[in-house]
C-alpha cells in the first residue's frame, strides 16, 4: 500500500504540538484511524490520541463491543490528573470543561483483503473512495448530511448514556485496485464534498512546504475552514510506502499580533463629551455645594460682625452714660463742697 | 456578501458583542416572580453570558480572543458610560482574554464582572447612538470587515426617556445602526425585555401577539431577524427556531444565543 499522511494545524494554534487531530496507523495490519479532538472540549487532543492508539492495536467493528471498549477508555481519561490554572476565573472554566469531558470524532478502517475494508466511525470525520471519476463517501452521502451530524464521542456521555444514544456507523466497503481511499477530518471533508477535484492538488504533493502553500491558499480564499487538517490517502498497490507530510519541528505560524481596539477620535470625542459632561456636572455640583457653604459661612461672619459692632456701640453708650453721669455727679459734688465751704466761711466771719 | 456557513469565529476573526444595559431607577423593581430586582437580573445575565463566552473560547490551556466585549450602561445618574467595573473601569471594548484576567468577584464558584446598578432616567437613544459609533469604529479597525457581524444586545425594562415623539428618534438611531455590517452581513440587534409582569419566557419569536404592550412591540421591531446561519445552527442544535425569528427575548437571557454561533468545533 502507498500511504500518504498530511497534517497541518490551524494558524491560530501556531505550533504543531497544539494540533487537536490525531492519527495512528498499523502498516503491518493495514489499520488506519483518525480522530478530531473538538476545540472547545477538555483536553480533547489527549482523548483523540487514546482513541486512535487503542484502535490500531485493537480494531473493533462491532458497535456494541466498540461502545463498551470506548467506555473503558473514557474511564481511563477521567482518571487522568490535570493541574488547574492559578487564575480562579480560568480555573472555573477548566473545572466546568472537565465536568463536560473530552470530545472527539473518530473514523477507523481495516483492510480485510485486496478489495474490501471495514470502517467504523462516530462524528463528522469522513471516508471517500475515488474510483476513476466516481467518488463515494461514507458515512455521509453529501454535505447536508455531514452538517446535520450531531454525533461524537464524549467521555462524560459515554459514561452516562446508553449505547443507542450515540450514533456509530459501520460497513464493509469494496474497492478496486485503482481506487484511492481518503480519510479526513471534517474541514477537508467539507471541501471534498464541495469540490472533489481538489484532491488532485493534494495527491502529487511530496513535501510539507507545497502542502502548506495549497492549504493556506484554500484558507485565504475561504474555500476551506480554518481548522486542523488531517488527511490520509491510501492506494492499494503491492509496494508498501508511507510518506508523512507533517510540519517540521522548527515550523510555526507567525504569532498573531493582537492589537487592542481603541475607538477612533470621532467616537472618542463623543464618549469623552459624555464623560466631560459628567465631569462638568460634577464640578458644577461641587461648586454649588461650596458656594452654599461659603454663603453660610459669610452669613455667620456677618452676624458675628454685627454682634460685635452692636456690642461696641452698646459699650460706647454705656461708657458715655457713665461718664456723663459721673460728670454731673462731680459738678453736683463740687457745688455742694463750694456751698459747704461758703457756709463755713460765713459762719466763721460771724 | 460572504457566506457565514464557511465562517468560524476565531482569534484571527473575532466577533464584537456589545451590551447596552439599562441602569435606570425602574431597574430597582422586582423581576417577575423572582426575589431579586431587575438590576440584579441584568448583572446575572451578563455575568452568565460572559462565562459562557469564556467556555467557548477556552482551548488548549488558554483563552483565545475569539470575542471582544463592550458594555455600555445607560441611566445610572442619567448618563451613558462604560459599564465595566474594577480594573476594567472606563474601557469600552475588552478582549475575552482580558475579561477573564480581570474578574471583579466570585459568586457560586463562578467569576463575576458586573454588579447591579439602578438610578436615573432611561437614555436608550443615546446608548444606541454610542453603540452605533463604537460599532462603526470597530468594523473599520484592522481586519474586522472580515469578521462575524457585531452582535448588539440591549437589556432593558421599559420606556426610553429620550426616544422623542412616538420614539421616532430612537427608531431612527436603531435603523442607522442596522445599516452597519461586515462582509458577512449586517449587525445583529437583540433586545432582552425584562418585566415585572409574571409571564412565560419568550425566546426569538417571529411575531408578537396583541397581549404585549406597545414597548414590547417596539423592542420586537427594533430587533433584527436572526440570520440564516444562526437559524441553521439553532435548528441543528435542537432549538425550535423558525425562519424570520427575531432577536427579541421576553423575560429571558441570551445565553442560548451562543449556541447559534459557529465558534471553533461544536462540542
Amino acid at each position: 500500500m502507498r500511504i500518504k499522511i498530511f497534517q497541518l494545524h490551524k494558524r491560530a494554534s501556531q505550533e504543531y504540538i497544539h494540533i487537536q487531530d490525531r492519527y495512528a496507523i498499523s502498516s503491518t495490519d493495514n489499520v488506519f484511524a483518525i480522530a478530531d479532538g473538538t476545540t472547545q472540549s477538555f483536553k480533547s487532543e489527549i482523548w483523540a490520541k487514546m482513541l486512535v492508539d487503542d484502535f490500531v492495536k485493537n480494531p473493533i467493528f462491532n458497535i456494541n463491543f466498540y461502545f463498551e471498549n470506548s467506555k473503558k477508555l473514557a474511564e481511563s481519561f477521567t482518571n487522568l490528573e490535570f493541574e488547574y490554572n492559578t487564575n480562579f476565573a480560568i480555573a472555573s472554566l477548566e473545572k466546568k470543561k472537565q465536568q463536560n469531558g473530552g470530545t472527539a470524532t473518530f473514523l477507523g478502517i481495516k483492510f480485510i483483503d485486496n478489495n474490501k475494508f471495514n470502517f467504523l466511525s462516530c462524528g463528522d470525520s469522513c471516508l471517500f473512495v475515488f474510483e476513476d471519476k466516481q467518488v463515494t463517501s461514507y458515512p455521509f452521502k453529501n454535505l447536508d448530511e455531514l452538517d446535520a451530524n450531531q454525533s461524537f464521542l464524549n467521555t462524560s456521555k459515554l459514561l452516562t448514556e446508553i449505547e443507542n444514544e450515540i450514533t456509530f456507523n459501520t460497513n464493509e466497503i469494496s474497492f478496486n485496485s485503482k481506487s484511492t481511499i481518503v480519510i479526513a477530518t471534517d474541514a477537508f471533508s467539507r471541501l471534498l464534498f464541495k469540490n472533489p477535484s481538489v484532491l488532485n492538488a493534494i495527491y502529487n504533493l511530496n513535501d510539507f512546504e507545497s502542502f502548506k502553500i495549497v492549504i493556506e491558499d484554500l484558507w485565504n480564499t475561504n474555500k476551506l475552514e480554518e481548522d486542523d487538517i488531517s488527511i490520509i490517502l491510501i492506494e492499494p498497490i503491492e509496494e508498501t510506502k508511507i510518506i508523512e507530510i507533517l510540519p517540521p519541528k522548527d515550523f510555526s505560524f507567525p504569532k498573531i499580533e493582537e492589537k487592542e481596539f481603541i475607538p477612533f477620535t470621532k467616537s472618542s470625542q463623543t464618549f469623552l463629551e459624555v464623560e466631560n459632561m459628567e465631569q462638568i456636572n460634577r464640578m458644577l455640583e461641587h461648586l454649588i455645594h461650596e458656594n452654599k457653604f461659603i454663603k453660610n459661612k459669610l452669613k455667620l461672619t456677618h452676624a458675628l460682625l454685627y454682634s460685635v459692632l452692636l456690642l461696641l456701640v452698646l459699650n460706647f453708650a454705656v461708657l458715655f452714660y457713665v461718664l456723663k453721669k459721673a460728670k454731673v455727679d462731680e459738678d453736683a459734688n463740687v457745688e455742694k463742697i463750694e456751698k459747704i465751704v461758703s457756709k463755713s466761711r460765713t459762719d466763721k466771719n460771724k | 456578501m460572504n457566506d457565514l456557513r464557511n465562517f468560524t469565529i476565531s482569534s484571527t476573526n473575532p466577533c464584537l458583542v456589545l451590551f447596552l444595559i439599562d441602569q435606570s431607577g425602574s431597574m430597582n423593581e422586582r423581576f417577575g416572580n423572582a426575589s431579586h430586582n431587575k438590576a440584579k437580573e441584568v448583572a446575572n445575565a451578563i455575568n452568565e453570558l460572559l462565562y459562557e463566552v469564556g467556555l467557548r473560547c477556552y482551548s488548549g490551556n488558554d483563552i483565545k480572543n475569539r470575542f471582544e466585549i463592550g458594555i455600555i450602561g445607560y441611566g445610572k445618574d442619567g448618563y451613558v458610560k462604560s459599564g465595566w467595573e474594577g480594573a476594567l473601569t472606563g474601557k469600552w471594548v475588552v478582549s475575552i482574554k482580558n475579561v477573564f484576567d480581570y474578574p471583579l468577584g466570585i459568586e457560586d464558584d463562578k467569576p463575576t464582572w458586573i454588579t447591579p446598578a439602578a438610578g436615573g432616567s432611561t437614555p436608550m437613544k443615546s446608548a444606541f447612538e454610542n453603540a452605533r459609533k463604537l460599532t462603526d469604529d470597530w468594523i473599520s479597525w484592522g481586519n474586522h470587515r472580515e469578521c462575524h457581524p457585531p452582535i448588539i444586545i440591549n437589556i432593558t425594562d421599559g420606556v426610553a426617556t429620550d426616544g422623542g415623539s412616538n420614539f421616532k428618534d430612537l427608531i431612527n438611531e436603531v435603523n442607522e445602526l442596522k445599516r452597519l455590517g461586515t462582509n458577512y452581513g449586517p449587525v445583529n440587534i437583540l433586545n432582552i425585555h425584562l418585566s415585572d409582569r409574571v409571564g412565560d419566557r419568550v425566546l426569538f419569536p417571529n411575531e408578537m401577539s396583541n397581549s404585549y404592550d406597545l414597548f414590547s412591540k417596539l423592542l420586537f421591531d427594533m430587533s433584527t431577524t436572526l440570520n440564516e446561519n444562526m437559524v441553521r445552527l439553532a435548528t441543528q442544535r435542537g432549538y425550535n427556531i423558525v425562519q424570520n425569528s427575531k432577536g427579541y427575548i421576553y423575560n429571558g437571557n441570551a445565553v442560548d444565543l451562543i449556541n447559534f454561533l459557529n465558534i471553533g468545533t461544536p462540542q
